[in-house]
């Protein structure tokens, strides 16, 4: 699913630190609400790839490569 | 040691670290602590000395021979003195028989309680499969002392290399 | 109850009163132990403005729910004041078995207020709790007096917290031992300790902790325990103890070479922990329940010291006394040097900072011999710093002056801004060991942003830039990018020092050894709320945990704020923004880093929500952690904080 422009993927994966700007943007556009921003940020990276699977954002494959490749593959995925 | 292995304690390899008692705690008695342990760990800190002592299961135990009504007795297939607690009547005399003071009275029941090799756990006892630094080992004493001889030897060795003997 | 002991021990020296004050629920789940019982009361009893030495401080020893139980580490202490060296929040941590003994004696905590009319000190033997006299012990070395109490009360198996002589002079980074050798160093509470005329705590406890799931318990510490065992972290750290560290510091040039003029040294192999092994490594040490055992004890074999000998010393304790004064020649001379911050009972990474600060001032003119009352104080001189450390520890002469810390000593010897250049600290504390030019950036953020007084690597012990590359997808796994993984870059270094901030001083509340969770990665954040759980029987999840060590930073960045410590004091000595890194060996992978802060500051303040102009933490962050009175009492200060005047002050320490 598609939340994300390919322009908007690219000025993510070019991030130096990425975890705050992705957690406010997945807010912003209420895929994700604020006790979950909270838990992200908690958490960390893994928590981001399981909610976002567990919303049918991303496959269970896309899930698995971000795990794998980290997050550029993650917002790539989400600018399909 | 019928099953050809036994606890071997390498002294100089304790660290103190007491995983051992933790662990022992823990798999008897599902609480941790050190006094419901069936191993200790006796340290002098000022000297950084650590020793464990643990069950050194005696061929011919004491603790079995002066128990006065069989509680305690060696189970030949383990190769190690068993205490039957509902058979104990707590008179402290394993206890005080044991040369090496291994077996202590529980504070609950007020019995003898003591190493069993963790009965029923299949990795082992877990004081061995704990220990961070080989101190005690549960394997076959043979092989332990022959690869102990070789050790030993090379260390003397190196010294005469090193003109210290003689 | 599972865990927990369920109640803190307080005793009042000035009354000789001894309570013993019930642990509530909400009160265990909201600070779950450890450094969290200690900040909250350091926050809640010892306010902005009391002298540190005065009787009405407190200082706090506290355990968690699993210490010890069977998960790996557990004897750890946390040792809490107002500090005497920063005037700030202060803390440091203990290994050694003190801490479970404390457990098994039925206490999560012992709080220790009043000042004795003579030198006492403390009997815990279960729930008996005596005040005992300590004159014939003070003025002895911990392991003197240990072994006279330990022959005294007849039990040669008791555990014991002591401080030295220094403590006793009031040093200002005076520290404390338990198990004779195994030091919470940091922050001065040696010297709280001693201006209470307390000499230490002696514990002996035959209880057990109860464990609410003993299976499942069971299972998670078995496992641990077999994933510890091919560990590299583990098995370096067994083998050579935190000196494994040394080669690696000097390759990647953050080996502390004269007060860190520079980062590597061609001999730093002399004092390396594989050196150690061959020449002086007596025995191998491990706290309780721990699957690693770095500790060391050490007896010297030849020269001028030998058959000196000695518990430790861990890296950090040997490289201020070390290279940062310049000795790395003769390794003996470190040894010795760190058995003397032992015996004398002083904080060896600011006793070094402290006399390396000198040095400079001497090298760079600034003071002379008329000033040091004879003493030549050239890099390398093992003579004048064998001679130094205990005076500073007794206060006679020149180390009078350096007693005070190095803040306070340019202060007293009227060395102006260029004196504070060379002490190199920051909030009124030095760094330990480790050049943020090379050790890392993520380091370097948490130096300048420590709650502890800065300059602090415990603070984050953000690792996954170090050791971190040793486990493979760990990186990624917390922080999405595995880039970060390598010390110098910024590059995903906010988020990092967030992320292991939190995770570290939940470490220290649940009080296990963090070199299980940070260093070594064997234990992660699922692991530790799995065993918690196992405990405890209840149902912490991993936000709950990571929330704690929020909240408990929070309090501590707050008690800073109270003292008008915020945004203008979050940096890091200049030498480290400024000057780059020289070339000190070939295979040095850092020449020419500069420490680049800024880069790294914003973002972090984003990530803890701290308030942009003041640094203070924010008001929403405070509420949602449950600190509404922390936000009530910060209410009025920001705008303080911001006035002219108070913009106007120089605060090297408080």
């Amino acid at each position: 699913m598609a939340i994300m422009t390919k322009a908007q993927a690219k000025n993510f994966a070019e991030m130096d630190d990425f975890m705050l700007e992705l957690c406010d943007f997945l807010k912003s556009k209420s895929v994700i609400d604020a006790t979950t921003h909270r838990s992200i940020l908690l958490k960390g990276f893994s928590r981001m790839v399981d909610c976002l699977q567990e919303k049918k954002v991303i496959s269970a494959r896309e899930a698995k490569e971000a795990m794998d490749k980290g997050f550029t593959s993650l917002v790539y995925a989400l600018a399909k | 040691m019928s099953n050809g292995k036994a606890l071997v304690y390498n002294q100089e390899k304790c660290t103190g670290c007491r995983s051992c008692v933790v662990g022992c705690s823990l798999y008897h008695d599902g609480e941790c602590g050190k006094v419901v342990s069936r191993v200790a760990v006796v340290r002098n800190e000022r000297f950084g000395e650590s020793f464990v002592v643990g069950c050194d299961m005696c061929t011919d135990a004491p603790c079995a021979a002066v128990c006065p009504t069989g509680a305690c007795a060696m189970d030949t297939v383990a190769g190690i003195t068993k205490i039957n607690a509902e058979k104990c009547i707590g008179c402290k005399e394993c206890a005080m028989a044991c040369p090496f003071g291994v077996i202590n009275m529980h504070y609950k029941t007020g019995k003898a309680f003591k190493c069993d090799l963790c009965e029923g756990r299949d990795a082992g006892p877990v004081c061995a499969d704990w220990c961070p630094s080989g101190a005690i080992t549960y394997t076959s004493p043979n092989i332990a002392f022959k690869a102990k001889r070789r050790v030993k030897l090379m260390e003397r060795l190196e010294a005469v290399k090193a003109g210290e003997e003689g | 109850m599972y865990g927990w002991a369920g109640q803190r021990l307080r005793v009042d020296l000035s009354t000789g009163t001894i309570t013993k004050e019930p642990l509530s629920y909400e009160y265990r789940r909201k600070w779950i132990g450890g450094r969290g019982f200690n900040s909250d009361i350091i926050y809640n009893e010892v306010p902005a403005n009391l002298d540190p030495f005065d009787p009405k401080a407190r200082v706090c020893f506290g355990v968690g729910p699993v210490s010890g139980t069977a998960a790996p580490s557990t004897g750890r202490v946390t040792v809490t004041c107002k500090s005497p060296l920063t005037g700030g929040f202060g803390d440091s941590n203990m290994g050694g078995h003190w801490g479970a003994e404390l457990k098994y004696a039925g206490y999560d905590q012992i709080v220790v207020q009043g000042r004795a009319k003579h030198p006492v000190y403390i009997w815990v033997d279960d729930d008996k709790v005596e005040i005992r006299d300590a004159r014939h012990l003070w003025g002895k070395f911990p392991r003197e007096a240990d072994q006279m109490i330990k022959e005294e009360l007849g039990d040669e198996d008791i555990h014991i917290v002591l401080i030295g002589p220094a403590g006793e002079n009031m040093v200002r980074f005076a520290c404390t031992f338990n198990d004779v050798w195994r030091a919470a160093g940091r922050t001065g509470h040696g010297g709280v300790i001693g201006s209470k005329n307390l000499k230490g705590i002696a514990v002996r406890g035959s209880g057990t902790v109860k464990i609410a799931n003993p299976k499942a318990m069971m299972d998670v510490c078995n496992r641990l325990r077999q994933t510890f065992k091919p560990d590299p972290m583990k098995i370096g750290l067994y083998e050579f103890g935190s000196l494994c560290l040394i080669n690696v510091a000097n390759r990647d040039g953050w080996f502390p070479w004269r007060n860190f003029q520079g980062g590597a040294h061609p001999l730093a192999n002399n004092m390396s922990g594989e050196t150690h092994a061959k020449t002086v490594l007596k025995h191998r040490e491990g706290c309780f329940a721990c699957p690693i055992c770095c500790g060391r004890f050490t007896h010297i074999k030849e020269g001028k010291w030998a058959g000196e000998e000695f518990g430790g010393p861990e890296y950090e304790h040997a490289v201020p006394t070390g290279p940062r004064v310049g000795i790395i020649e003769d390794a003996n001379d470190i040894w010795h040097n760190a058995r003397l911050t032992n015996d004398y009972g002083m904080d060896g990474i600011e006793t070094g900072g402290v006399i390396s600060a000198a040095m400079e001032w001497y090298e760079k003119g600034l003071i002379t011999t008329k000033e040091t009352g004879g003493l030549e104080l050239e890099w390398g001189n093992a003579e004048v710093v064998d001679k130094l450390i205990p005076m500073i520890a007794t206060r006679k002469g020149f180390g009078a002056i350096l007693a005070e810390g190095a803040d306070r000593a340019s202060d007293k010897l009227g060395l102006g801004d260029k004196g504070h250049y060379y002490t190199l600290t920051t909030r009124g504390m030095t760094l330990p060991g480790d050049d943020p030019r090379g050790l890392g950036f993520g380091y370097g953020l948490s130096f300048a942003m420590g709650t502890r007084g800065g300059c602090d690597h415990l603070r984050s012990l953000c690792c996954l830039e170090l050791s971190g590359a040793l486990y493979p997808g760990l990186n990624t796994k917390i922080l999405g990018d595995e880039r970060p993984n390598k010390p110098v870059t910024t590059v995903g270094k906010p988020y990092m020092v967030f992320y292991e901030e939190n995770q570290k001083a939940t470490t220290d509340c649940l009080q296990v050894c963090c070199f299980t969770t940070h260093w070594s990665y064997a234990v992660l954040t699922p692991d530790q709320v799995e065993y918690l759980n196992a405990v405890t029987g209840l149902d912490f999840t991993e936000e709950e945990f990571q929330e704690i060590g929020e909240r408990v930073y929070n309090l501590e960045r707050a008690y800073w704020a109270r003292q008008m410590s915020g945004a203008r004091e979050d940096v890091v000595p200049e030498r480290f923004t400024t000057e780059p890194m020289p070339q000190g060996v070939d295979f040095q992978t850092n020449v020419g880093v500069v420490f680049p802060l800024s880069e790294m500051l914003k973002k972090y303040y984003k990530y803890r929500e701290y308030e942009p102009g003041t640094g203070f933490p924010g008001e929403r962050k405070l509420k949602q952690l449950g600190l509404d009175y922390v936000a009530k009492d910060l209410a009025p200060l920001r705008s303080k904080y911001l006035s002219e005047s108070e913009k106007k002050k120089k605060k090297y320490y408080y």
